[in-house]
């Protein structure tokens, strides 16, 4: 305040100089161009003019009256009265002019017209109008010796003023040129004070800013967490139901408040409270994307939006994230704080359609989270709650599956056409769910996928599968080969599922090619997976291309990766009759690969008919309920004490 | 009008020019004391076209306040338009040369008569001007009413103790 009342009476104090300095310039100007008038100029100009002819008009007098005294019966009054007239205007001329007592100022100037002057007087009488006597010769005489003297002085009045012009005019112009600098330095001067009034009005109007945009954040924004507070929140959520509104999409409100955040306060004090809360909405900052809002209500409160939803789905992961980043430990001022948050979700515009019913909901459903016992998340609508639960529990119950030997393998028999013989077999997964009974892949692989079970669950289905096979091999069958199914996240390069296959086989002491791994079309976009089919190649393991014809099916690949089989997807087999397109899709798939050298395999052969059309054109095997349905291993055993399986259906699920 | 009226001047030239010279006319100036010489049509003498006081007040009178370089107050002055003494005359030419009493000589363009009222000023506010006032003739310019007559050139023009023209 004390600076702006400084930077008033500063930019006054410029104002006034500037208005000081503008009045002085123009007052110069003024000057200069009254100095540089035509006026003053002619008059300054014309001072030694006036004073030689002054001089030159005494002279012709002179001559007149010596003419007279020459020759005294010619003598013409009127010329000689019109000489003396004119030497008298020529006085007048002189003395009038106003340029000429500065000018002959330090000659004998005054003196010699005050002589002239006398000499007027004196003779004034001999040429008036009324006395037209001719003049007597002694006076003529008498004058002609007045005036000599006065010629004289003329003369050298004459020379002083020439001399005195030139000096005036170096003078005139220095001064001038003085002017002219003064001028030049205050307009210089003045330059500099608009400048300087400029640079202060302008950092002023910086200050102001910065002080309007402080102003802004304090309104808007937790000065602790530099969250937005609850202000700014609300805005926000106004502005995304309306985005989400127009874009009909889908809104996400989280709630959430820490569950003993009371206790840390209480007991570690409120400095260490603080932060406390300084680090979680950092952690929570993190969960997020930079499109999200995290903002602090107050106390322990947070509420976090997230915009732009696909699935519901997604913000379950990103609360489960978000309970986990906030059970880790928080180091606090040297000491270890333990929090845990209960959140409460819901939708817009699923549950609510206005800010306020948005809020409430979500804080609704953070008090059940926190009933139902803290650190957890609930949603404030009962089916999509019920959703979340049945999800929580899959996953629980999934993660204990392996340990409590719940999977099962099934084997789908892959029959040779051309002998009807069972030589190969599908490891198809089950889970025997203690409670709800067998859950079809289908339910739990997208689940054990995103919790990244599925690597676990891959390399037991692996070692499961090597281990029958061998048995089998022994058994019953030397050239028995079993197909496993494939997870793309199994295969990718950081997990190890190469080096667990390999001991596997090692540890039940099964060839590689007694395996063959199935897997989709979308592995072969991966440019590096080429690198990890030849070391599963290396390993003897063959590789089969499953539901082919329902993606991508690019020729490209199949040259490019040394692929052993193909899977025509059941949805072809199914429309298989004589005519139909599908049937010359088949017939296309199977020339291509019997010219790649590329074995195929039908899946989904129900009927006669297709497995006779398929057989006709050369399939190599076919896979479907027409021979029967998966089945357990005790159940796969007796397909083989059957020794070859009939063409007719023999359903032994 | 210009045109029509130099027409008639033309015309009435022409006339003249045929006639002897020294117009009947023409009257004779008691006590001459501007003369008029060179290219003129009209003669009252044998060396031009003599005025005295009578004829040039004769003339239509101008008159204006104006000040000058020489006095240090704005004065009247009046007297008859220098074109309407240069009609008089049958002036036909595109220079004055103006002659002081005491031999000045300064040439001004004839055009300026025209473009300017010019006069030639017989009497100083009102009165009429003694030689030792610079009289009795001072051709002068409107000083004040045309700024465009503000400047040396005009100044150096505006010649007192007139006592003759040359037209060339």
């Amino acid at each position: 305040m004390q600076s702006n009342k400084r930077v008033t009476y500063w930019l006054i104090l410029i104002s006034a100089a500037l208005l000081l300095v503008f009045t002085g310039v123009l007052y110069l100007q003024f000057h200069h161009s009254r100095l540089l008038s035509s006026t003053v100029q002619y008059s300054e100009s014309n001072v030694s003019w006036n004073v030689f002819q002054l001089q030159s008009e005494a002279l012709r007098f002179n001559n007149a009256l010596y003419t007279a005294v020459l020759d005294p019966s010619s003598m013409d009054m009127d010329y000689l009265s019109l000489r003396y007239d004119l030497f008298y205007s020529r006085v007048d001329t002189v003395r009038q002019n106003p340029a000429t007592e500065q000018l002959l100022e330090g000659t004998d100037y005054a003196p010699i017209f005050q002589r002239i002057d006398a000499f007027l007087r004196n003779n004034e009488g001999y040429f008036t109008q009324d006395s037209q006597q001719p003049l007597d010769q002694a006076v003529i005489e008498s004058i002609l010796k007045q005036l000599e003297p006065l010629q004289a002085s003329l003369n050298d009045l004459s020379l002083a003023s020439v001399h005195q012009s030139g000096i005036h005019a170096e003078h005139r112009a220095s001064e001038v040129q003085r002017q002219i600098a003064i001028s030049t330095g205050l307009i210089v001067f003045q330059l500099l004070l608009t400048l300087l009034f400029f640079y202060i009005v302008i950092r002023q109007i910086k200050q102001l800013q910065a002080s309007r945009e402080d102003l802004s954040q304090l309104a808007n924004y937790d000065p602790l967490t530099s969250l937005p507070n609850r202000r700014l929140f609300l805005d926000r959520l106004g502005q995304e139901i309306r985005k989400a509104h127009r874009t009909k999409d889908r809104l996400a409100l989280l709630f959430l408040d820490l569950d003993n955040f009371k206790d840390i306060n209480d007991t570690l004090g409120h400095e260490v409270g603080d932060l406390l809360l300084q680090e979680a909405a950092r952690r929570l900052g993190e969960c997020v994307r930079e499109s999200d809002t995290v903002a602090r209500l107050g106390g322990d409160e947070f509420t976090i939006i997230l915009s732009d939803l696909d699935d519901t789905e997604h913000v379950a992961s990103i609360s489960q994230a978000i309970l986990k980043t906030l059970s880790d430990p928080f180091e606090l001022d040297g000491r270890e704080g333990f929090v845990s948050a209960s959140i409460g979700i819901t939708f817009y515009p699923d549950d609510a359609n206005d800010v306020n019913a948005l809020l409430k909901n979500a804080d609704q459903a953070m008090y059940v989270a926190k009933e139902q016992g803290r650190n957890r998340f609930h949603y404030f609508t009962a089916s999509m709650q019920q959703a979340a639960q049945t999800k929580m529990h899959l996953v629980n119950d999934l993660r204990n599956a392996l340990a409590n030997e719940e999977f099962q393998l099934y084997y789908h028999p892959i029959i040779e056409l051309a002998t009807g013989t069972v030589h190969k077999a599908e490891a198809l997964l089950r889970w025997k769910h203690p409670l709800r009974g067998i859950i079809y892949p289908l339910e739990f692989i997208p689940i054990a996928e995103e919790t990244g079970l599925i690597i676990d669950i891959g390399n037991w289905v692996f070692h499961e599968a090597a281990r029958q096979t061998q048995r089998w091999r022994q058994q019953y069958q030397p050239a028995f080969q079993v197909s496993i199914n494939t997870s793309p996240l199994q295969l990718r390069s950081e997990t190890n599922s190469l080096e667990h296959w390999r001991r596997s086989l090692e540890s039940v002491g099964l060839p590689g090619n007694a395996i063959a791994i199935e897997i989709t079309e979308s592995l072969l976009m991966d440019a590096s997976f080429t690198k990890r089919l030849v070391a599963i190649h290396d390993m003897g393991i063959e590789v089969s291309l499953d539901d082919f014809g329902t993606g991508y099916s690019s020729m490209s690949y199949l040259k490019k990766f040394d692929i052993d089989y193909l899977k025509i997807h059941k949805s072809f087999v199914a429309n298989l009759q004589q005519g139909a397109s599908d049937l010359a899709i088949c017939e296309a798939v199977l020339v291509m690969a019997q010219k790649l050298g590329i074995m195929v395999i039908a899946e989904g052969i129900e009927t006669n008919e297709q497995q006779k059309l398929l057989q006709a054109m050369g399939c190599d095997f076919g896979q479907g309920y027409l021979f029967s349905h998966p089945v357990s291993a005790a159940a796969f055993e007796k397909l083989f004490e059957a020794h070859t399986l009939s063409v007719q259906v023999q359903d032994l699920g | 009008m210009f045109a029509f009226r130099r027409m008639i001047i033309s015309l009435g030239l022409l006339f003249f020019a045929a006639l002897p010279s020294h117009a009947e006319d023409a009257v004779r100036a008691k006590k001459p004391i501007l003369t008029l010489s060179g290219a003129i049509s009209q003669t009252n003498s044998d060396s031009g076209y003599e005025f005295d006081m009578a004829m040039l007040e004769q003339l239509p009178q101008y008159s204006f306040t104006t000040s000058t370089p020489w006095f240090p107050e704005p004065h009247k002055f009046s007297g008859p338009l220098m074109r309407d003494i240069l009609t008089k005359v049958g002036a036909q030419g595109e220079t004055l040369t103006a002659i002081a009493l005491n031999d000045y000589k300064v040439s001004i363009p004839m055009d300026n008569s025209t473009r300017f009222n010019l006069i030639v000023a017989t009497h100083k506010d009102d009165k009429r001007m003694s030689v030792r006032e610079k009289g009795p003739l001072f051709v002068i310019y409107p000083f004040d009413s045309d700024s465009e007559t503000q400047s040396q050139v005009y100044y150096d023009q505006s010649i007192w103790q007139l006592k003759a023209i040359h037209i060339d």
